[in-house]
């Protein structure tokens, strides 16, 4: 849905459960906003009892301090009872406001939540705060983060793909989701919205292109990772360890052939002003995609496609033993409009 | 070989008839098939005498059309354009020897009337085309019209072989449903009022907010390319080197379809609105890459773009310092190997394009400047094939030879 038409949405009056399938299922669950879930007479353990992680959304347009008052009163009552549970502020429609206002913004309801927190006891609450927008990708970008608190194996994933950004020489990587554009992973270096929001036009550009020339359809096939009831995360070292990356200096005969499957998409850009993106798909639900300033990037391109081949297999063995979802990990999402 | 076919732009003009300048010219017999140097010469001619008029009422949208196409502004940027005063002359280079006289009319009445009047001569003089842009919102059509007639008389008085373009723009403001019934009944209207030239007017539904856009201008722009015939016979042997279903040229800063080639291997049900699309979809990226690099977005911003999918590969490269070519072949990674080594090849025969015609060499590819250490590839001729052993081998060959051979004719 292109932003501009989310002014025509109803509010919401009952609690709607969505589903985010993407290596894992996700549930989202939007809550209505005029309601206050905590008080009495509401089934808390049943709403938030599976919950891992609340969205809270602030209107940074609108007078927020009521709407803080009762994050507060959330966080204080879930505390007690289920004490796991993050919390991720979305400080909404910042877009709606002037550049040099918006940090004083950001900043002010930041300090007034935790100060609070603070004066009732509770010194290093699980709470991050993000600046949003449904008009620019910053909403794509702290959605991806509260998934990443999500994930136990989040760990995993960053030391493999840090291990393919220092050998390959990326600037920064991403491993998103081919539904959402959500990542669920990058490498760790400083992230930067430039980034994000460059590699996710490409994909973009790389799905439209697809829609007129794959005659097959090949990104809407069915799709079940394999289950296995596993719950073994051991395996998760192996995969790092198991990665034997060929450095750079490594001559072509040392390869062998094939390094890239028949199925694995891919795709490259050779910009004109030395910045070349590399993306590669590891499964029908996950891409690589990164870019690189490095010199003599596109040249060593046979390597690095190596190196990925074998990131995008420690990757599948990751996946293959966290795919069975039991302990299902759900995720509440309250709005407050107030 | 395998048979192709080529779906003409079904409103392409010839040559003849665009520029009145080249009728007269010594082309005899226009039955024949013209010469390279004919064909040439008149790209000269009409370089010289080629002028575009974009005319309507003010507010219509025809700067903001001509800037989005020509000076790369994005759609939502046009908001802050004011009225064009008097006239905006503006010289676009197309294709290196093709040379866009732009003349953006302001659609006020003040400077209406005085194109009509004092400035008729002036204005009216020599036109090649005339793009007259009606805006489907305003509630005067009558009036419009009226305009409109008064301009075609006067282009009739002096340029009688222009063509004539009707764009009825800001169709997005038309709910989606009734977009096509509205358009039809415009067109008729247009079409009632175009006098001496209703039978050649085309007309078509535009807004800056898709890719009709650029299907309009495609086509325009496409009207006034003088030798494409020889442009379809070097892309056509592209295709068949590569075993391509499809190769299509592109002006590199507007990314505006010159030329496209379906071949027998496609699957036969393209997407009629393809060109288009590819241009938006390109275009927006190019936006994108310009806004990361913080550049300006009419630059270069890509040399090489190329995806390999489970059911095709699509590449697309730079070919001349004004093109880029993009094809869409069979998947595969050895496939993908060949055809940058030959889409190379082609492009160091092609790249004379902008050259005069005499030093001009098709195939054998005697004046190829590669770099040393590559002669293996020197006395190649298309199509280069490789085993897939092979290509894993000679990619490295393949990526050094693409920067240093890459010719900045014009
Ligand atoms: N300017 C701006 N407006 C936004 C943004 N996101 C949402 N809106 C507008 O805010 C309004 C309410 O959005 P909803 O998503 O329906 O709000 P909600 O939180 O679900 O509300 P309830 O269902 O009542 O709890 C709509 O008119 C949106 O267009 C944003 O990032 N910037
Ligand atoms: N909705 C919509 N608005 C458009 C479209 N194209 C242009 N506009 C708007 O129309 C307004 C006028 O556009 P201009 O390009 O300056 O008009 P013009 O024809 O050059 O006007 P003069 O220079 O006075 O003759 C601008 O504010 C644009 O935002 C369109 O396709 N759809
Ligand atoms: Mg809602
Ligand atoms: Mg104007």
């Amino acid at each position: 849905m292109p932003p501009t038409e989310t002014v025509f949405l109803p509010t919401t009056v009952s609690i709607k459960k969505h589903m985010l399938k993407s290596f894992r299922t996700f549930d989202i669950w939007d809550l209505p906003g005029q309601i206050n879930f905590t008080s009495s007479g509401y089934d808390t353990e049943g709403i938030f009892g599976p919950a891992g992680a609340i969205v809270w959304v602030l209107d940074a347009q609108d007078n927020y301090v009521e709407s803080c008052a009762r994050l507060f009163e959330t966080v204080m009552s879930l505390q007690q009872t289920r004490p796991n549970i993050k919390f991720a502020v979305f400080i909404h429609k910042t877009d709606s406001i002037s550049d040099d206002y918006r940090e004083d913004t950001v900043r002010d309801i930041q300090q007034r939540i935790t100060d609070d927190l603070d004066d009732a006891g509770l010194t290093n609450p699980p709470i991050t705060f993000h600046s949003t927008s449904v008009y620019d990708i910053s909403i794509s970008e702290a959605l991806s983060k509260v998934l990443q608190l999500l994930i136990p194996q989040l760990p995993t994933f960053e030391a493999l793909i840090n291990n393919i950004a220092v050998n390959c020489c990326f600037h920064k990587l991403y491993l998103i989701d081919t539904l959402t554009k959500l990542f669920i992973a990058s490498d760790t270096s400083p992230g930067d919205t430039a980034s994000y929001s460059l590699l996710c036009d490409w994909f973009d550009t790389l799905m439209d292109l697809a829609d007129l020339y794959s005659t097959e359809g090949q990104s809407n096939e069915s799709h079940a990772i394999s289950e296995r009831n596993n719950g073994d995360t051991s395996n998760d070292r192996n995969a790092v360890n198991g990665s034997a990356l060929v450095k750079p200096g490594a001559t072509m005969s040392t390869l062998a052939p094939p390094y890239i499957t028949e199925n694995d998409a891919h795709s490259f850009v050779k910009g004109s002003r030395g910045i070349d993106l590399y993306l590669r798909e590891i499964t029908v639900q996950l891409v690589l995609v990164g870019w690189s300033k490095q010199s003599g990037f596109a040249e060593r391109k046979p390597l690095i496609d190596y190196n990925v081949s074998l990131f995008s297999k420690a990757i599948k063995d990751c996946l293959q033993v966290i795919a069975p979802d039991p302990p299902e990990t759900e995720e509440a999402q309250s709005s407050d409009n107030s | 070989m395998t048979t192709m076919t080529t779906e003409a732009y079904s409103n392409r003009i010839s040559v003849d008839t665009v520029n009145p300048a080249s009728t007269s010219n010594a082309n005899a017999s226009p039955k024949t098939k013209h010469t390279s140097e004919d064909e040439y010469t008149a790209g000269k001619v009409k370089e010289a005498k080629q002028k575009i008029l974009l005319m309507g009422k003010s507010g219509s949208g025809k700067s903001s059309m001509r800037n989005i196409i020509f000076s790369n502004f994005v759609a939502k940027d046009v908001r802050r354009l004011g009225a064009t005063i008097d006239v905006e002359r503006s010289k676009v280079k197309f294709l290196g020897n093709l040379v866009l006289n732009l003349w953006d009319c302001g659609g006020q009445d003040a400077f209406t009337e005085n194109f009509l009047t004092s400035q008729k001569k002036f204005v009216f003089d020599h036109v090649g085309v005339l793009i007259y842009v009606f805006d489907i919102e305003s509630r005067e059509t009558e009036r419009d019209l009226l305009t409109y007639i008064q301009i075609i008389k006067c282009l009739e008085q002096y340029s009688p072989h222009a063509c004539v373009f009707c764009l009825v723009h800001k169709m997005d403001l038309v709910q989606v449903e009734s977009r096509d019934a509205v358009f039809q009944e415009r067109r008729a209207l247009i079409t009632q009022s175009s006098r001496s030239y209703a039978k050649r007017m085309v007309s078509y539904p535009t807004t800056i907010w898709d890719q009709s856009l650029y299907r309009a201008w495609g086509n325009i722009v496409n009207s006034l390319i003088p030798n494409m015939n020889v442009i379809e016979d070097y892309l056509r042997h592209l295709a068949e080197s590569i075993e391509a279903q499809e190769v299509i040229l592109f002006e590199q800063s507007t990314f505006l379809a010159v030329k496209h080639i379906r071949t027998a291997r496609g699957d036969g049900s393209p997407y009629p609105d393809r060109l288009e699309r590819l241009s938006h979809i390109l275009k927006t990226f190019k936006h994108s890459m310009a806004t990361f690099t913080e550049s300006s977005s009419s630059s270069h911003q890509f040399e090489e773009f190329y995806i390999s999918a489970p059911t095709f590969n699509l590449v697309i490269s730079n070919f001349t310092s004004n093109t880029c070519v993009l094809c869409v072949f069979p998947p595969g990674d050895s496939e993908i190997t060949c055809a940058r080594i030959n889409i190379g090849t082609a492009r160091q025969e092609f790249f004379d394009f902008d050259m005069p015609v005499s030093s001009r060499q098709r195939s054998p590819l005697a004046e190829r400047r590669s770099p040393e250490g590559h002669s293996r590839y020197n006395n190649s001729t298309l199509p280069y094939k490789t085993t897939s052993h092979e290509s894993q081998q000679s990619i490295e060959t393949v990526m050094s030879m693409d920067e240093p051979s890459t010719p900045r004719g014009g």
